[in-house]
């Protein structure tokens, strides 16, 4: 048989011939067949109901209801039928992802496309024409043209063909037999894209081999169990980003080096899992394709990683840039040839990066990060190229001898290889060499890791070296490898849906309430798709993660995969902001109307998000200056919707009206150095009795994030006290900024505590009553690990998981300690939320600012609190009439 | 069996298999699709081939199909030689 015989597709199975010379047995083989469908289609929906319960892909929804009816019809349907079938499900996901016409657009686009893949004429004539389009399109994608082509279906359009192109006219290069259009359709318009821009590399002859190149039970079975491993993945990738990860400058200790190293790492099982998933549901419809990465975490040295992580991209290059260049090369001998080829792959990998991050996401990216990590990776892949070339590698066909010092070694290289590659990756996600070294400067400080940890590491490498020897030489080891072989296919439906049911009992609210786990509410918690604490501060995220978020700098995109939010811009790039060249950075500007976050927005002639107020209070009316950041300003609801608003309409609305303002000095992005600015340059002008200063959990961060700011942009620090905090720290303008904060770091408490004491000192020399409110973001989160706790497996406070921010976050605790110091007088808001679900307080998906409902109840929270204090409650008795408060 | 394949078949077991059994190295035994021959390792063996059995490989046939198994590998060598 040849090659090309291999790769066409059957029209018919073996059973299905049978079955057309005996209707009896046709019979019989239909309701088997009906019995295998509906075994993987139960499957499939416990994987649908897990997907949905944790959100684990929430704009795949619409896509993953087509793709498990079609699987049925499509396994059902006699064999000739099938790859139509799939075909026109794939069209069906294209339009359901990009309406009609975007939709048409990219078929329109594609087909033509394909169509020049098919032209009669020279292979080199079709490769120049398709070059010609690329860049005709790749103008159109950069934006330097305008084209009819919406921005969603530009995405789409880059992420199927960008790749597949090269790979489908390297094969009908080598394989004319392998051009078709059935073959080229099935394959460009494959159905899980739309919903994944960022795909695996699918090999087209791969993809042509493996269609139904083995029974289709076992192939399904297959597909529901890697779609299963997909999904364990993306949840132990939230647990991960959700509590694990730590931004840059809160390395402070070796332990939390090695936290933070490790965790950006394992951030990668979002693509394993993404990547296992997709492959998973090709699966399903008969592509027995091979798995996309295998256990990578357990790599044993730097070729053997590159043979484990993303496996097609290593298949891509093998197949158009390694071999190719190295017959070229071996002219020169084979030991020039590898090194020379292993070199080109990775100059491509890094080029090729780049290109696919301008299809995805319409800008290119390179940078000398980039370039570092690829040459790194290259120098380490090669070097072991080298070795195995020379020395060969352990290989075995059977049953290992084990011997303690090759598995003791085996494990010690492994150990290695996780601890270098993991140490490459923060060095790919790092914004620049010098704040990465900045960051290993710590590696001394503190031990990595307490006894108990140590202890833990101790018996686990026990344990693998145990299981090792176990399963190696031992007549147990014979059995279970045995056991697996001939039972694992047997075995897998049960193990799938086990798990799966595992997971939605764990997910399910009466499990919570029956019992009174952590656990439970850790897994609460993970079924909410959120930004971790430290995206939350706006933070880079590394290549991949930037990847997959291709939706928030594609407005129409994020549309399609209704998430609207996506096209919102900071309040800082709209015309009611300037700048003030003082600590304050930026303002708002005075009587704007516009529209911001999708809501009606305006100033009043102060610059303040509130209705136009008179300098001085009307008599017998209390006036309140509010002082708060993003929520305060009503960021994300509109104009007379924030609390503040609703505050003042409760209070002069109760049954026995109390004549009460609350003028909203708020301000996006404010936080304790502005906050100064304000009381000194604005808020003392309008006369106000009380002054509620409103903090979030983030006070310390966002803070010495602007001090930092406020440095390097060599503003003018005003306060002395201030100026000496900067100079004992040691910072100056063009400091690396992870470095910059973490020295900040060392001083937090004393920039809050300075602005807190000027704050209330200023207000109660004028008589105004200054009162501290903490009011936690409605965004669940457990804190950092408290300070001095052994950092590597700390999580934070677990128990709290799903919940608001509270004082037993010890930054929290910190703050109401610094507020009460100061001298304000102090609200706790913490419970503001009850047991409200906190993401049905967002004004959406992936903004954690609080809706209406949300400032409703901090309205309540807040107007309940203040009617309660009795020093609230004298202070506001000597402006109005007192009995109106009894 | 065939000459090519036992030919193959020593040549393997010497250079990626030191130690193995013969027995365990069969006609049908996955050597690409199991991992046991990866990039370096089939571009060693395509050297061996060609040398060998005076046959010229091209760059797109170093691919499972041909290499993956002693059979495939003989069918491979049969039809260059063709």
């Amino acid at each position: 048989m040849t090659p090309s015989e291999v790769l066409v597709e059957p029209t018919q199975t073996a059973a299905e011939s049978a079955a057309d010379a005996r209707p009896i047995s046709a019979l019989r083989t239909w309701l088997a067949s009906v019995g295998v469908v509906a075994m993987i289609a139960a499957q499939l929906l416990l994987i649908l109901l897990v997907v949905r319960s944790f959100r684990l892909v929430p704009p795949a929804w619409g896509v993953l209801k087509i793709a498990a009816a079609g699987f049925v019809i499509h396994a059902l349907v006699p064999m000739r039928y099938r790859l139509p079938v799939f075909i026109a499900l794939s069209v069906g996901a294209i339009v359901q992802v990009l309406g009609y016409a975007g939709g048409t657009q990219l078929i329109v686009v594609g087909v033509a496309l394909i169509a020049i893949c098919h032209l009669p004429v020279a292979w080199g004539v079709r490769v120049t024409m398709l070059l010609g389009a690329g860049v005709f399109l790749a103008v159109g994608r950069s934006g330097m043209v305008a084209m009819p082509v919406g921005e969603a279906v530009w995405v789409i359009l880059g992420s199927i063909f960008m790749f597949r192109l090269i790979i489908y006219m390297y094969d009908i290069r080598h394989d004319a037999a392998l051009a078709s259009w059935s073959g080229a359709l099935s394959y460009f318009l494959l159905l899980p894209n739309p919903i994944f821009p960022f795909f695996p590399v699918v090999d087209y002859k791969t993809f042509r081999r493996s269609y139904y190149d083995s029974d289709a039970a076992s192939i399904y079975q297959t597909g529901v169990a890697w779609m299963m491993r997909g999904v364990v993945h993306l949840i132990l990738y939230r647990f991960v980003y959700y509590y694990l990860t730590l931004a840059p400058e809160e390395v402070q200790t070796s332990g939390q080096l090695a936290r933070f190293v490790i965790a950006n790492y394992a951030l990668y099982l979002r693509v394993s899992g993404t990547f296992h998933f997709i492959v998973g549901l090709l699966h399903l419809f008969g592509f027995n394709l091979p798995l996309s990465n295998n256990m990578y975490f357990l790599a044993s040295s730097f070729t053997d990683y590159w043979r484990r992580v993303n496996i097609y991209w290593k298949d891509f290059m093998l197949k158009v840039f390694y071999y190719p260049s190295y017959f070229w090369l071996r002219r020169w001998g084979p030991l020039p040839a590898l090194v020379l080829s292993t070199l080109i792959v990775f100059l491509a990998t890094t080029v090729l990066h780049s290109y696919q991050w301008f299809w995805l996401r319409g800008s290119w990216y390179i940078s000398a990060m980039d370039i570092l990590f690829w040459s790194t990776l290259a120098v380490l892949v090669l070097a072991n190229v080298v070795w195995e070339a020379k020395r060969g590698r352990r290989r075995t066909l059977g049953v290992q001898k084990w011997s303690l010092k090759v598995s003791a070694g085996r494990i010690l290289q492994t150990l290695l290889t996780f601890i270098v590659i993991s140490s490459l990756w923060s060095l790919w996600s790092a914004p620049s060499l010098e704040e990465w070294t900045g960051m290993w400067s710590v590696w001394n400080v503190g031990a990595p890791f307490g006894m108990v940890t140590g202890i833990l590491i101790a018996a686990a490498l026990a344990l693998l070296l145990a299981s090792d020897y176990l399963l190696s030489s031992t007549q147990l080891g014979r059995r279970v490898s045995e056991f697996k072989r001939s039972s694992s296919h047997r075995l897998s439906p049960y193990l799938v849906s086990g798990t799966l049911l595992l997971l939605l009992i764990a997910g399910h609210p009466r499990a919570r309430q029956q019992f009174d786990a952590t656990f439970l509410l850790v897994v609460e918690d993970l079924q909410h798709e959120r930004l971790s604490r430290v995206d939350q501060g706006q933070l880079e995220r590394g290549y991949y993660e930037n990847l997959f978020t291709v939706e928030q700098t594609n407005p129409e995109l994020a549309r399609r995969y209704s998430q609207d939010t996506m096209q919102w811009v900071s309040l800082w790039q709209t015309e009611a902001s300037r700048e003030t060249g003082d600590l304050r950075r930026l303002e708002l500007v005075p009587s704007v109307i516009m529209r911001y976050k999708g809501q009606p927005f305006t100033t009043n002639s102060w610059g303040m998000r509130d209705r136009e107020r008179a300098f001085a209070p009307p008599a017998g009316t209390y006036r309140f200056g509010v002082l708060g950041a993003s929520t305060t300003m009503g960021s994300g609801v509109a104009d007379g919707e924030s609390y503040p608003s609703l505050i003042e309409e409760r209070f002069n609305g109760a049954p026995e009206p109390v004549p009460v303002e609350l003028l909203n000095f708020a301000v996006e992005s404010y936080n304790v150095i502005e906050q100064v600015a304000v009381v000194d340059q604005k808020v003392v002008q309008f006369q106000p009795h009380g002054l509620l200063y409103i903090a979030h959990e983030t006070e310390f961060e966002k803070t010495l994030g602007s001090l930092a700011n406020l440095v390097e942009s060599r503003t003018d620090l005003v306060y002395d006290e201030l100026r000496d905090i900067i100079e004992q720290a040691g910072l100056t303008p063009g400091m690396p900024r992870t470095i910059a904060l973490r020295r900040l770091g060392a001083y937090r408490d004393e920039v809050i505590a300075w602005g807190y004491r000027h704050i209330a000192s200023e207000a109660r020399s004028r008589g105004i009553l200054p009162v501290w409110v903490f009011i936690p973001m409605p965004v669940p989160g457990t804190g950092p690990c408290p300070p001095g706790s052994a950092q590597l497996f700390c999580f934070g406070n677990l128990s709290r998981a799903g919940a608001a921010a509270d004082a037993t976050d010890p930054r929290v605790n910190r703050l109401f300690a610094l507020a009460r110091e100061a001298g304000f007088v102090v609200l706790d808001l913490s419970n503001v939320y009850g047991d409200t679900e906190l993401t049905s307080l967002w004004i959406a998906a992936a903004d954690g600012h609080p809706n209406v409902a949300g400032h409703r109840m901090i309205a309540d929270g807040l107007f309940a609190a203040l009617r309660n204090d009795r020093q609230i409650v004298d202070h506001l008795d000597r402006v109005v009439n007192p009995r109106s408060l009894d | 069996m065939e000459a090519s394949v036992r030919t193959v078949k020593e040549y393997i077991l010497e250079q990626f298999l030191p130690g193995e059994s013969p027995d365990n190295l069969t006609g049908t035994t996955p050597l690409f699709t199991s991992g046991l021959l990866d990039s370096i390792a089939s571009l060693q063996l395509v050297t061996f081939l060609e040398q060998e059995f005076g046959i010229k490989v091209a760059a797109h046939e170093v691919v499972p199909d041909n290499l993956n198994t002693l059979e495939s590998i003989a069918g491979f060598i049969r039809a260059k030689r063709s």
